[in-house]
């Protein structure tokens, strides 16, 4: 009876060890994998501090005008070329737009032409 | 003795049953211990296996200083940050070959002076800076050289995206990142509490300060005025963008600037915020002020009239108008052609009491405290005699800070609803609740009506851009120059708000000894150089400030004309 408990006991300890010892180097083995993904994670933000920070730079307003003048020949908006939602609306054709494009004209163009 | 000997005498082995009883129980008493001191561990450990302690312990701090938080304008536009960036150090004492090291050294990083290394790596200290915040690659590149003792340590950088956008306004930090002007310094001011606070505890993440600063505004500002500057030689100028109802501000410039990114920050005084740490006689802006406390204390109505046919004589001085009508003039009138007279007479009118009074009410007798550190008392004349009420009355004799100038102004059309500017966002309701009330309603309305009138047909016609209903006021100071009042050097301002019929944003400029040039016709005062700068500034920011335009007929026909006149040039 004795002999018998006792040899159940050294199994368990045995099949608890090994349980223990496999678990163990599981959660380590998690462990690295989280302190890299923080680490990834630092860095991630690090960079996105750096672009953020270039985006801002990169979009300042003098270089946007300086750029916007150079390149697509754009100056102040004039308070007169500033209309209201309705004044377009009035001004838009009876037929769909998409059709007329489909014909060949420019409906847009013709409706900014009107409005000059 | 031994047991048998005691079994083979009955009398004693019946002493020997309560001996034996009282063994078991000591192992039943060690048993019970044991079992309880088991229970205890597997019920504490089954306890923390369900509910985790939260971790209280006190850990080792990475970062030495507390986070900055970031700083954005009003639409998230990020103004300052922190990227990181390495800063290289040596351990003198354990370099082996200093003069290999030096070599080594100043071959891969270019800038390091070779006797000031020598300098460095020669003292007995264990700890020496080589250089702070240099570039990755610099950085890999002296890794690379595997010189023991060198090594590196990543700080974080505070960069200013928007450089010399920003400057004024949002300041500078030194090199261990504590703020030494503008909002930065308030923020340092507020105590690490107040930096702490806008940081989340998860540390990477901070809450960002946001300014009431809109950056596309500032950048209008500082494009008109700088080129103001150089068409009119002034040697200095500024501007400042508000909102009347909530008292934020939306711009604010002083030229010539700075770049807060630049690495030696030893500005001179012209670089200083004259908007806030200047004071400056603002000149016939003031009159504003004077007309606003006549027509409140009900002194003046708009159909009385003031003779200013002759100079005001008060004791020796003669106080004249720089543009003599010499005739008598209504009150829409003494504002429209800035007469001195008028407005000197008005304000003896009220009398020396009463206007000092009123001044006081509206805040110009004190210091205005922002949350910029930089800011400057007023000067105010020594003797309040009846001279002095009467040159205050178009703004000589005393000075104040430019924005406070805008602050008055602001709450005197606002409805009468004086507020301390802010740079942080605010929104109209608190503003309104710490506000406090100097002029009737009344009064804000017809002070609103005269600027308007002298937009459309007074000095400040230049600004008015058509559809966006602009009303100002200028001025023009003769600047103190060693005691005595200049002649040809002026300070040349404007202010003004739009859209006039409901005034929502009030616009200051400012020009330091603008020249005349040949398209002025010889002029060097405010209408001809402050404020066309003005209207330029406006044309500009209303669209962004979402200002609707609305054109009259007669606003129809004026851009008809100017088109025309455009036509034939």
């Amino acid at each position: 009876m004795h002999k018998f408990l006792n040899a159940i006991l050294v199994m368990t300890v045995l099949i608890s060890g090994f349980v223990l010892y496999s678990l163990e180097h599981t959660t380590r083995d998690l462990e690295r994998r989280v302190a890299k993904f923080e680490r990834g994670i630092d860095e991630e933000i690090e960079s996105m501090k750096f672009l953020n920070a270039e985006w801002s730079s990169l979009t300042r307003p003098d270089r946007l005008k300086r750029l916007a003048e150079q390149h697509l020949g754009l100056t102040t908006l004039q308070a007169k070329q500033i209309v209201r939602i309705e004044e377009i609306g009035q001004k838009v054709p009876a037929e769909p737009l998409i059709k007329l494009e489909a014909d060949g004209s420019d409906p847009i163009g013709a409706i900014i032409d009107k409005m000059q | 003795m031994t047991m048998s000997e005691f079994a083979a005498n009955p009398a004693e082995a019946e002493v020997q049953a309560p001996r034996k009883l009282a063994g078991q129980n000591r192992i039943r008493l060690i048993g019970l211990c044991f079992g309880a001191a088991f229970l205890a561990i597997g019920g504490q450990l089954t306890n923390l296996t369900l509910f985790p302690a939260p971790d209280t312990r006190d850990r080792i701090v990475h970062e030495d200083r507390l986070p900055r938080p970031d700083i954005i304008d009003r639409n998230g536009v990020l103004l300052a940050t922190d990227v990181a960036v390495a800063s290289l150090y040596a351990d003198p004492s354990k370099i082996i070959d200093i003069d290999e090291a030096i070599e080594l050294l100043t071959a891969t990083v270019p800038d390091l002076d070779a006797k000031e290394l020598r300098r460095k790596l020669t003292t007995s200290k264990r700890f020496a800076w080589l250089k702070r915040q240099v570039a990755p690659e610099e950085r890999d590149a002296v890794y690379n050289l595997g010189i023991p003792g060198v090594g590196y340590v990543n700080e974080r950088r505070r960069v200013y995206p928007q450089g010399r956008l920003g400057s004024h306004v949002v300041g500078y930090v030194d090199l261990d990142t504590k703020g030494i002007a503008g909002i930065e310094k308030y923020l340092d001011d507020q105590g690490a509490l107040y930096t702490a606070s806008l940081a989340e505890p998860s540390e990477h993440k901070t809450q960002p300060a946001q300014m009431s600063i809109d950056i596309r505004v500032q950048a209008a500002l500082i494009d008109e005025v700088t080129k103001a500057i150089e068409k009119f030689r002034a040697i200095a100028g500024g501007g400042i963008v508000m909102d009347i109802d909530t008292g934020e501000v939306l711009a604010l410039i002083s030229l010539p600037d700075f770049n807060p990114n630049q690495e030696k920050k030893s500005f001179t005084k012209d670089q200083q915020n004259k908007m806030t740490s200047g004071v400056y006689e603002l000149g016939s802006v003031i009159k504003a002020v004077t007309f606003a406390m006549a027509l409140d204390y009900g002194v003046a109505t708009l159909t009385k009239s003031y003779d200013a046919r002759f100079p005001l004589v008060i004791g020796s001085a003669r106080i004249n108008d720089f543009h003599a009508q010499r005739r008598v003039l209504t009150v829409p009138e003494v504002f429209t052609n800035s007469s001195n007279i008028g407005t000197a007479k008005m304000a003896l009118e009220v009398g020396i009491e009463g206007h000092q009074e009123f001044l006081r009410r509206v805040g110009l007798f004190e210091r205005l405290q922002t949350e910029l550190p930089e800011s400057a008392k007023p000067l105010l004349p020594r003797r309040w005699s009846k001279l002095a009420t009467a040159t205050a009355a178009f703004g000589h004799g005393f000075a104040v800070q430019p924005l406070q100038g805008a602050a008055v102004v602001a709450g005197l059309l606002n409805g009468g609803h004086l507020m301390t500017p802010t740079f942080l966002k605010r929104n109209a309701d608190d503003a309104m609740a710490m506000a406090q009330t100097v002029v009737k309603p009344s009064t804000s309305e017809t002070l609103r009506y005269l600027f308007r009138l002298n937009a459309t047909e007074g000095s400040a016609s230049k600004a008015n851009v058509i559809g966006y209903r602009v009303g100002g006021k200028t001025g023009t100071a003769e600047k103190v120059v060693n005691g005595r009042y200049s002649k040809d050097k002026r300070l040349a301002s404007f202010i003004g708000a739009f859209p006039m019929d409901k005034p929502k944003y009030l616009l200051l400029v400012m020009l330091d000894e603008p020249k005349p040039t040949p398209e002025t016709y010889g002029f060097a005062t405010s209408g001809w150089n402050a404020v066309p700068t003005a209207g330029k500034i406006i044309e500009r920011i209303a669209p962004m400030l979402g200002v609707e335009p609305v054109f009259t007929p007669e606003d129809l026909e004026k851009l008809a004309k100017l088109e025309k006149t455009k036509k034939k040039d």
